[in-house]
């Protein structure tokens, strides 16, 4: 047992050293953002290139090459961003010049709509097995929220690893898997498997766990790739972030996952700007070892959630169970995961079981659902920990887990 | 006319700096314009160039096109200019102008306004023209097209028309009204294009409202295109 504890240890701190490696080195790479008119009339309308998804493509990919020549700089891959109204650029630094200057200075090119340094993000699990098991479906009562609510039909995008749509307790689970990654075929990870595990898993088949949320629609986006085998620590960067949230705004989904943490990125800020405009929920996890939580958790109007015993000062911050969490694993495996990761995937779970309830939910009631006031009615001036029956009984306006329990949380008297 | 084209030509060059430019050159089996045959039912080729200023919305751009009207060759340079705004990211409208004539056969030069918008991939407008190839009364014609991606590179699409004009038709002893449909696949091989479709046209004949195209020209045509984009 102890040889394992070690052996355990050691790929942690391997896993996360190789995470926290690949945040510090400086980017090599910057993000270029072009402009793409509106669709609008063109010469040929009425007769052959009408239908072509954007003919003035041609025109933006001419002048990022010249832009990269102009600046020493090396096409890599591009991606149109309609939520933004600009096709991203990738391009890679050849001098020694460091990736924020180059940004700055192709910010002021007027041909440009905007510029940064290709940004590195990585995963919050915490990836140690040697916990007792603790199912933590107790805590939220999840199998009583159940027979109210199962998050049907709700479109969840997890932004994350690559998940394993045939572990046993995700078979059939899975409504699309897209790889933002590279051209080569989509992947099963650790981490992605192990969030998704939590949001969806299937309920009643006899093995495993059950997802907080079983019947929501879930959107497998890999836009962070495994470090090492045996490792859930993952990383991610500016494009493949913003390709999979440009993604999850075209699928109009209702919730978008990120159990994942790096600095403050603008393009992302953008696109977060962009669902937060259409009523999406975003849910991040805290990374309690920054000050502020870390970005995306840290930024307007996205849910930030970090574990029951984080250190954290915030007070708009939500806390959820992140220690001791049982999931999914690639092939049919189980484990026991901890980390803010996998708390803030129980809040997707729980969210989209209040937006089946109530569709239209906005953004203050769900704020409101979510944050245990004091007995007075005041809002808490710290991180609260969530309550989900509380939260589904008042969306619900109907009794559920234990009546007493819940009537004291929304501040009614118990009789 | 020439020397029209020769000055906005330079006009758009002046100012392409800061501006997006496409061209495109195209081939096709039959030039049919909302319906009606403008080759006298023979191939075409068309040449092709937008300018987008896309911080502030303009665009403008133009077309030359070989043609047959009469049964004489003739040249169309057609040229335009609006103004588009995204509302949504899904979303949004335009306005703008278009002129078009024909070399040799200027009597049929004429202009038209035109007000759309575009959601997702369908795309809907009015046009509207105070003289229809010069012919001496009003015209609208109402379009919507939609695409739709197929598998890998493919893709369909579809069109409908309708036009309807002003003034006397008692002498043709016909409506004044007339639809065109359009459906059709295309294979996106960047920079090449190639479409095959099928188009017909519903209601009155192309003499009701004043098309300079040859007498016996078909309703019905396939219509097979290939463009190169740059």
């Amino acid at each position: 047992m102890r040889h394992t504890w070690v052996i355990a240890t050691a790929l942690c701190t391997l896993g996360l050293c190789v995470a926290i490696h690949a945040e510090t080195q400086q980017p090599s790479q910057v993000l270029v953002m072009l402009r793409a008119a509106p669709p609008h009339l063109r010469a040929a309308d009425d007769y052959a290139i009408t239908y072509a998804s954007s003919p003035d493509e041609a025109a933006r990919k001419r002048i990022a090459r010249e832009l990269a020549h102009q600046y020493g700089l090396q096409l890599v891959d591009s991606w149109p961003m309609p939520a933004l109204g600009v096709d991203c650029f990738v391009m890679r630094i050849v001098s020694g010049t460091s990736a924020s200057d180059i940004a700055q200075a192709l910010s002021h090119d007027t041909r440009v709509e905007s510029a940064q340094p290709r940004q590195t993000f990585h995963t919050l699990a915490k990836d140690d097995p040697l916990y007792a098991l603790q199912p933590t479906a107790k805590r939220w009562h999840i199998a009583e929220l159940h027979a109210l609510t199962t998050g049907k039909n709700v479109a969840i995008a997890e932004v994350d690893s690559g998940v394993d749509a045939s572990q046993p307790d995700l078979d059939g689970q899975i409504a699309e898997q897209r790889n933002f990654v590279d051209d080569s075929g989509y992947r099963a990870e650790l981490h992605g498997t192990e969030v998704a595990g939590i949001i969806v898993a299937r309920e009643g088949n006899g093995v495993g766990i059950v997802g907080v949320a079983p019947q929501a629609r879930l959107l497998a986006l890999r836009a962070c790739w495994q470090l090492a085998d045996g490792s859930a620590a993952s990383a991610c960067d500016s494009f493949t972030l913003a390709k999979a949230l440009q993604y999850a705004l075209e699928k109009h989904v209702q919730i978008i996952n990120l159990s994942l943490t790096g600095p403050n990125d603008r393009l992302l800020q953008r696109l977060l700007d962009a669902a937060l405009a259409g009523h999406v929920t975003v849910v991040g996890a805290v990374d309690d070892t920054t000050a502020d939580g870390g970005f995306p958790a840290s930024y307007p109007g996205v849910l930030a959630v970090a574990g029951e015993h984080a250190d954290v000062q915030r007070s708009d911050v939500w806390l959820a169970p992140a220690e001791d969490i049982p999931t999914t694993q690639p092939g049919a495996r189980w484990n026991m995961v901890n980390g803010s990761s996998f708390a803030a995937a129980e809040v997707s779970g729980l969210v989209a079981l209040l937006q089946e309830l109530s569709p239209d939910l906005t953004l203050t009631q769900l704020h409101d659902a979510l944050h245990a006031r004091s007995a007075l009615g005041f809002a808490s001036m710290r991180p609260m920990t969530i309550d989900a029956c509380a939260a589904v009984a008042q969306v619900s306006h109907r009794c559920t887990c234990d009546c007493g329990t819940t009537r004291a949380s929304l501040g009614v008297p118990r009789r | 006319m020439l020397r029209t084209v020769v000055a906005v030509l330079v006009a758009l060059f002046a100012v392409q700096a800061r501006a997006q430019m496409t061209g495109s050159a195209t081939l096709l089996s039959d030039y049919r314009f909302r319906g009606a045959s403008l080759s006298d039912d023979r191939p075409a080729a068309q040449l092709a160039f937008d300018y987008d200023w896309a911080a502030s919305g303009l665009y403008a751009g133009g077309m030359m096109s070989s043609a047959r009207l009469d049964s004489r060759h003739a040249v169309q340079a057609l040229i335009y200019a609006g103004y588009a705004h995204r509302v949504r990211p899904d979303f949004s409208w335009e306005t703008g102008l278009r002129y078009t004539r024909f070399s040799g056969h200027e009597a049929y030069a004429y202009a038209e306004a035109y007000a759309g918008f575009a959601f997702r991939q369908l795309v809907g407008r009015l046009y509207y023209a105070p003289s229809y190839f010069h012919a001496g009364y009003p015209a609208w014609y109402a379009e919507l097209n939609d695409s739709h991606a197929l598998s890998g590179k493919w893709y369909a699409f579809a069109h409908a028309g309708y036009l309807r004009r002003g003034g006397d038709v008692m002498e043709y002893h016909a409506s004044r009204f007339r639809s065109d449909f359009r459906v059709g696949i295309g294979l996106d091989l960047a920079p090449y294009n190639v479409q095959l479709s099928w188009t017909t046209t519903r209601g009155a004949s192309d003499a009701v409202f004043g098309y300079p195209s040859a007498a016996g020209t078909t309703r019905n045509a396939w219509v097979l295109s290939i463009s190169y984009a740059w």
